[in-house]
């Protein structure tokens, strides 16, 4: 493992997007920054800009009206990056399924890596979760580095 | 005199070298010191360096070349800046090219026409506003004291600063926040409120460069605050020697800036104005008085 994909897993930074559900699972992904769960022992720095994340956590049912904004935020990420969905309605659409205003779950608007299934989920979930995810970083990055290798030998 | 040309040059070289290394270890410390003191247990004191790979092997996204030319000058007039003054040059252009690097910031928040961006720049100027006249009032008196702005002529004056310029060192104290961009006067750079100020808009390895600017500048701002005390010291029997209260005052002000880090609260822009403003005004032109009654100047 080279010195970046060592540290890759070290810091994690992450987005929490909430698209507007009950606020449950925006409650347990608090929690986990509390002394308690403390996820900042893995390197995780909560930032609330796109630009500089790693791993976007959504939490939610996806409404019509926001699935322009997750899919706007996911092209803001930098690669390699990923997605959780936390909570079973951000993986499945959950008690929200079939209503009007709503579009399913989350891997209907952007690739979900990692999911998170619960109502709401426990914070060692979403640590759990956290944690396979590093590991899909740099796989993500492998392949990604492989399709440009790829390309360059296609194009000469 | 071989021997003379390594100290005269050769330690300024590694500390120069050494510098993004203690001040990103430093930043680390402060980190874990932190989260202690909020009962968690906070990443580890590396951490800082991880960031900082982990970014530099990441995809740019990037807005427009303007800012990243902005970006670079940035670390480049910080690394000049700490050079300077390692190197003993004039103090007037040391602190002139750090506030330049400041300016850059500014102009590189300007130049990406983002909404965050620009308020974030703002915010750096009104800063700039604030500590620039009170940083270049306390290296007036220093050039008072000594006779020249020249740092030598700290290290071979009469007394240390710290006895004819107490009251200076408190004013930069109050600005030290500032300069290394913590709370109560981490407004350029709010997260909470304006995703993270001038640095919105840089992702990948020019943000990576400008966390290398932090660590450098985090080291720059010490290293500035020890000139205060760099002469021997008799203490009963015993010498304490230039380097060790050196050391001890960088100390001093690295816990100084941690302990009120934690124990307040973001200010308003015009709170700080106001506030730094005038105390650090009083402060310096008090200390003017009392270099100038008890006849400590030289022309």
């Amino acid at each position: 493992m080279s010195l970046t994909e060592i540290s890759r897993k070290k810091s994690p930074w992450v987005i929490h997007v909430g698209t507007g559900g009950c606020n449950g699972c925006d409650l347990e992904i608090l929690a986990c920054l509390t002394p308690r769960y403390d996820v900042s022992r893995f390197g995780v720095m909560s930032t609330g800009n796109p630009k500089h994340a790693d791993v976007m956590l959504v939490v939610g049912p996806v409404t019509i009206k926001y699935k322009e904004i997750i899919k706007n935020l996911y092209d803001q990420m930098p690669d390699p990056k990923v997605v959780i969905s936390v909570g079973t309605c951000a993986s499945t659409g959950g008690i929200y399924q079939g209503c009007y205003g709503h579009c399913g779950g989350v891997d209907k608007v952007v690739p979900v890596d990692v999911y998170v299934p619960g109502c709401n989920v426990r914070p060692e979930a979403v640590i759990d979760g956290l944690v396979l995810a590093l590991d899909i970083l740099n796989e993500k990055e492998r392949k990604i580095l492989e399709e440009k290798k790829a390309k360059a030998k296609g194009a000469a | 005199m071989a021997d003379n040309i390594l100290i005269t040059y050769g330690v300024p070289l590694l500390l120069l070298i050494l510098s993004p290394i203690i001040g990103g270890l430093l930043i680390g410390i402060d980190r874990k010191v932190t989260a202690r003191i909020q009962n968690r247990s906070g990443p580890p004191i590396v951490q800082p360096f991880y960031d900082t790979f982990k970014l530099f092997g990441k995809e740019d996204k990037i807005v427009n070349k303007t800012y990243l030319v902005f970006g670079a000058a940035y670390l480049l007039t910080v690394i000049l800046s700490l050079a300077l003054l390692l190197f003993q040059y004039d103090l007037l252009i040391t602190t002139f090219i750090f506030g330049l690097s400041f300016i850059f910031l500014v102009l590189a928040g300007y130049s990406t026409r983002s909404q965050f961006g620009n308020v974030g720049a703002t915010r750096e100027l009104m800063q700039m506003l604030t500590y620039e006249p009170i940083l270049l009032f306390a290296v007036f008196l220093i050039r008072l004291v000594t006779g020249s702005f020249e740092i030598e002529s700290i290290y071979s004056a009469a007394q240390p600063l710290l006895y004819t310029l107490p009251l200076a060192l408190l004013a930069i104290f109050i600005i030290l926040p500032i300069k290394a961009r913590k709370s109560p006067f981490d407004i350029a750079e709010a997260h909470q409120e304006i995703a993270q100020g001038p640095e919105t808009e840089y992702s990948g390895k020019y943000l990576g460069l400008l966390l290398t600017a932090h660590f450098f500048e985090m080291f720059f701002i010490l290293w500035f605050v020890s000139l205060f005390f760099v002469k021997d010291v008799a203490l009963g029997g015993l010498v304490i020697p230039g380097v060790i209260m050196q050391v001890l005052m960088m100390l001093v002000a690295y816990v100084f800036l941690i302990v009120v880090d934690n124990a307040t609260a973001r200010l308003r822009v015009d709170q700080m104005l106001k506030q730094v403003f005038i105390v650090g005004m009083v402060l310096l032109i008090i200390n003017l008085i009392y270099i100038i009654v008890t006849g400590r100047w030289i022309a």
